[in-house]
């Protein structure tokens, strides 16, 4: 029973890092976009607001949200 | 013989303190009832009054009620490590079926050197709307629209949230309300 207790526990650190992943992932990619418009000649200002527009909001993928959105569908 | 009750009343506490560390040590309580019981029928076989049964009868039936309350809780016992188990197994399986897919989809979508190439393609879009004669702020809202046609990931995870996150909203304030009219009622109640 202990050894099934830790290892549902050790599911934490797992679903954690999957999600720091799925972050790591979007932030590169943003940030490969944003350096392609930069060279391209777009005004930094200009980059920056689409480079925001291409990737996902970080708000999104957040255990905040992901919390508020369970207790929502809980009720 | 006599039925001497703070001799036994130790041995019960004994027994129940046995019992509750049962976890760790199962075969320490199954000795101690193995003994209890060789005892109470040496008991018995020694016994010469009806006063002596009598007082055996009463032990008996205090160990037989102790060894249901025993069975129980190992009972409950099991099934939870059951559940366990089965969770344990399981809950990872559903996990994995869910990330896995989700992150293949977001390294497809937000693959870095498609990122770059999209980048380009819409820099070149920009660079010639503007050039075109158009006001950099219609292009830019104009671009916009261009990247939310081609990113359709984005899109359609966008528009799932704020669905779901408009219905929270739309619920907080729901609850508010109602809080408020409790209060409300309350207060004109006073």
């Amino acid at each position: 029973m202990v050894l099934s207790f830790f290892r549902l526990l050790f599911l934490i650190p797992k679903f954690l890092w999957n999600l720091a992943g799925i972050k790591r992932t979007i932030r590169r990619s943003r940030r490969r976009f944003k350096k392609a418009l930069v060279k391209s000649g777009i005004p930094r200002e200009l980059a920056e607001g689409l480079a925001e527009e291409y990737a996902l909001p970080d708000e999104i993928i957040s255990l905040r949200i992901l919390a508020k959105f369970l207790k929502f569908k809980g009720t | 013989m006599e039925f001497d009750e703070r001799k036994f009343e130790e041995m019960k506490k004994k027994m129940l303190e046995v019992m509750e560390k049962a976890a760790d040590s199962e075969s320490g309580t199954k000795k101690l009832i193995e003994e209890t019981i060789r005892e109470l029928t040496q008991q018995l076989k020694e016994a010469k009054s009806e006063d002596d049964l009598e007082a055996i009868e009463k032990k008996i039936e205090i160990l037989k009620s102790m060894l249901k309350t025993y069975g129980k809780d190992e009972d409950d016992v099991q099934e939870l490590k059951e559940v366990m188990d089965v969770l344990s197994e399981s809950l990872p399986r559903i996990m994995d079926s869910i990330f896995g897919p989700i992150k293949e989809l977001i390294n497809e979508a937000y693959d870095p050197d498609k990122a770059e190439k999209f980048g380009k393609n819409v820099a070149n879009f920009y660079k010639e709307l503007v050039a075109a004669g158009m006001d950099p702020d219609k292009a830019f809202e104009l671009t916009k629209e261009y990247m939310e046609s081609m990113n359709i990931v984005k899109t359609l995870i966008d528009a799932f949230m704020k669905e779901k996150i408009g219905k929270m909203k739309d619920f907080e304030e729901l609850k508010k309300l109602g809080k408020r009219k409790v209060s409300e009622d309350f207060e004109e109640e006073l």
